[in-house]
């Protein structure tokens, strides 16, 4: 047992609070014998290498199968890393390089692989961010693996910690982390190396387990079966705390799931102000494997599935048949609730002549509705799954990056002839409710005469913000520009919503602005009818909306564009926010004990 | 033979990393042709996991793809097609 408490600092990795038992995992740094080969010994060394180089695969696929099984398609960033580890096994830079240092030079395998190891870190850049620094880890893990099943030891953890544990290790590969999150309810991960980028870090934020990384030395100060406590929001260890510590911290992680519970409570309540204005809370998806999450949220109807990654998933465009066939699933599962789906928004799968140009400024180049319209047997079949689909639920199509009703008309028309093509094929079907996505300026500028034209609006905040302003946000020179409540901002919205209001059609929200519960009341003023945010922001939003009065969120935007600083517009807004939504709009886990 | 270059940036707020660098790693290793990025003036075989991540290409990065021998072509889309539209992500 440690004597006495001892609290120690690291990277707050993933938020969240834990308190269990230590489980150390043994990773340390495997000793590498070193001998020069007879001149006989050459070929069997080469074997041996390719030995171990199989043996390493058929490990790390034991390993991303057990997580597919265990996470379905969740297991995302877990099954990429060691894809990449896998690729790495194949890799030239390494392979080659052993081979030609065990022929040539006559080192072991194991000394070859650990010269070759280092020279490939030694090729990362100096002035490589952060997270490519980083990605120097995966090679030393892929180089240890093999070296160990050269020497025939213990590879991938074995022994599985009790329920709630907290993981104590100088550093985790992906591997150990996808099997002991994968076989048990890990408590929390605190390692002695490792960044914010690290795998672990990574994979726990995506599973909500708390972690805090880089604390230095915890593997020579914590023992099995000590008490921890991990605060991951604060990037604090806590080895044997006293009876007051635990306590302080126990009630913090009560509170945060007395919060929990509540918000999932709130599940079937409607998000209805005080004053009787009803909102439709929706979800982005890129997924069909999101949708049950986002029913968990409360989420009542999906107000945008990217269909993105339909395209990006093969090396070849998606067939009719892959459209149909992943649409219906959407729809099936959300059936009655609307499914809003938007067509094709990348910039382009085939190159087209002067893409250099394109891809120097790609954000105002051909992408999105242009692109569709250019490639219309490539747009067809996409329209053609959609129609197909709609007979199975509550379908709504959008189109992305409509600057004016001309190209609006000519999809809609093809839309029409794509209809009728089907008729003529013997399938009946009636348009679905067509929208169209509102991120151009020139799109918000006009959008009374738009909205004569389609069943709905849908605003993407963060694309209009961005061409409003002109800047780009991932810029770091200018990001400081990117105000959403820009006084520029803020009467396209209104002009917006006003023309959907005077046409009669309803006017949703799918930018991260959606899903902010301080911007709630402003949304309510402005006449928003429906968000659309990931599933998790739903119950927060919800909160806020139902202690509300769309006749103050009114109010509030009459007084907000009035002024002329996106400083001051800013100000009035939180303070209101603060004055009449104290404690509501944040969630307990930010909160870390009272003391302590 | 046919010899295609080509350049990008790269747009995505992550860069090249992990999950892009694999997914470019296994269209080239899926293609006969010959493959090289070259960033700079680092030239690294695409069909290399390790040679991709080592040019810690960040978002802004200025890349030459370049495809040399019978199915350039194919390559050459899939590949740009991938890096043009930010790798699927923002």
């Amino acid at each position: 047992m440690a004597a006495g408490t001892i609290t120690l600092n690291g990277i707050g990795a993933s938020p969240g609070i834990a308190i269990g038992v230590c489980w150390p995992v043994d990773r340390r740094k495997v000793r590498t014998p070193k001998r020069r080969l007879g001149p006989d010994e050459i070929e069997p060394e080469l074997d041996r290498f390719r030995v171990a180089l199989e043996i390493s695969d058929q490990q790390l696929d034991e390993v991303r199968r057990k997580v597919t099984i265990t996470e379905g398609s969740g297991a995302s960033e877990h099954t990429a890393i060691i894809d990449i580890h896998r690729l790495m096994l194949k890799d030239e830079m390494l392979v080659l390089e052993v081979q030609k240092l065990i022929r040539e030079e006559r080192l072991n395998a194991e000394w070859s692989i650990k010269r070759a190891v280092r020279k490939i870190k030694g090729a990362f850049a100096a002035d490589a961010d952060e997270y490519f620094k980083e990605r120097r880890a995966d090679v030393d893990y892929v180089g240890e693996r093999i070296i160990k099943n050269l020497l025939g030891q213990q590879v991938d953890v074995e022994e599985f910690p009790p329920e709630g544990a907290i993981i104590v290790a100088y550093d985790l590969t992906p591997a150990d982390t996808a099997l002991l999150l994968h076989e048990r309810k890990v408590g929390a991960f605190v390692t002695d190396a490792g960044a914010k980028t690290s795998h672990t870090a990574i994979v726990a934020r995506a599973l909500e387990v708390p972690a805090v990384v880089a604390v230095g030395r915890i593997t020579s100060l914590a023992d099995k079966g000590d008490w921890i406590i991990v605060d991951g929001t604060r990037g604090v260890v806590i080895i044997g705390p006293t009876p007051a510590e635990r306590a302080d911290y126990e009630a913090a992680r009560q509170r945060f799931l007395a919060t929990e519970r509540e918000l999932l409570r709130s599940r079937e309540l409607p998000a209805t102000t005080l004053d009787g204005v009803t909102l439709k809370l929706a979800g982005n998806i890129e997924f069909a494997e999101e949708v049950p999450s986002l029913l968990n949220h409360g989420g009542e109807a999906v107000g945008l599935y990217r269909t993105e990654f339909l395209y990006l998933q093969r090396d070849r465009l998606p067939t009719e048949e892959e459209h149909y066939q992943d649409y219906r699933r959407v729809l099936e599962a959300l059936a009655p609730r609307t499914v809003t789906i938007r067509t094709f928004d990348l910039g382009g799968d085939k190159l087209p002549a002067g893409l250099k140009a394109n891809a120097e400024n790609p954000a105002m180049g051909l992408r999105a509705i242009r692109y569709c319209l250019r490639q219309p047997d490539m747009f067809r079949s996409q329209l053609r799954a959609l129609l197909r689909a709609s007979v199975h639920g509550q379908l709504r199509v959008m189109f992305p990056m409509i600057s004016g009703v001309a190209e609006l008309r000519a999809a809609k028309q093809m839309l029409v002839e794509v209809r009728d093509q089907l008729a003529a094929e013997g399938l009946e079907v009636a348009l679905p409710p067509l929208g169209i996505m509102i991120e151009l300026p020139s799109a918000a500028l006009m959008a009374d005469r738009l909205a004569r034209e389609v069943d709905f609006f849908s605003i993407g905040t963060n694309d209009l913000i961005q061409y409003t302003i002109g800047i780009d946000r991932q810029n770091k020179d200018v990001a400081y520009l990117y105000r959403p409540l820009h006084l520029s901002v803020l009467r396209l919205l209104k002009q917006v919503c006003d023309a959907g209001r005077e046409a009669g059609i309803p006017v949703s929200m799918c930018g991260e602005m959606a899903g902010e519960p301080i911007n709630a009341l402003v949304l309510l003023g402005l006449g928003v009818t429906e968000l659309s945010m990931n599933g998790p922001s739903i119950p927060l939003v919800k909160r806020v909306v139902r202690a509300a009065r769309a006749e103050d969120g009114r109010a509030l935007v009459a007084r907000m564009l009035a002024l002329t600083q996106a400083d001051d517009i800013e100000r009035e807004v939180r303070d209101e926010m603060n004055r009449r939504f104290a404690g509501l709009m944040e969630h307990d886990s930010q909160v870390g004990p009272v003391s302590g | 033979m046919a010899r295609l270059e080509m350049a990008f940036t790269i747009v995505n707020s992550l860069g090249l990393h992990a999950r892009p660098a694999s997914q470019l790693v296994q269209i080239a290793n899926r293609h006969k042709c010959e493959v090289h990025i070259i960033k700079d003036s680092t030239s690294v075989n695409a069909k290399s996991i390790m040679g991709v991540l080592t040019l810690a290409a960040a978002r802004g990065s200025k890349l030459s793809v370049i495809c040399e021998g019978e199915d350039a072509e194919s390559a050459m889309t899939a590949m740009g097609a991938l890096i043009i539209a930010g790798f699927g992500e923002k």
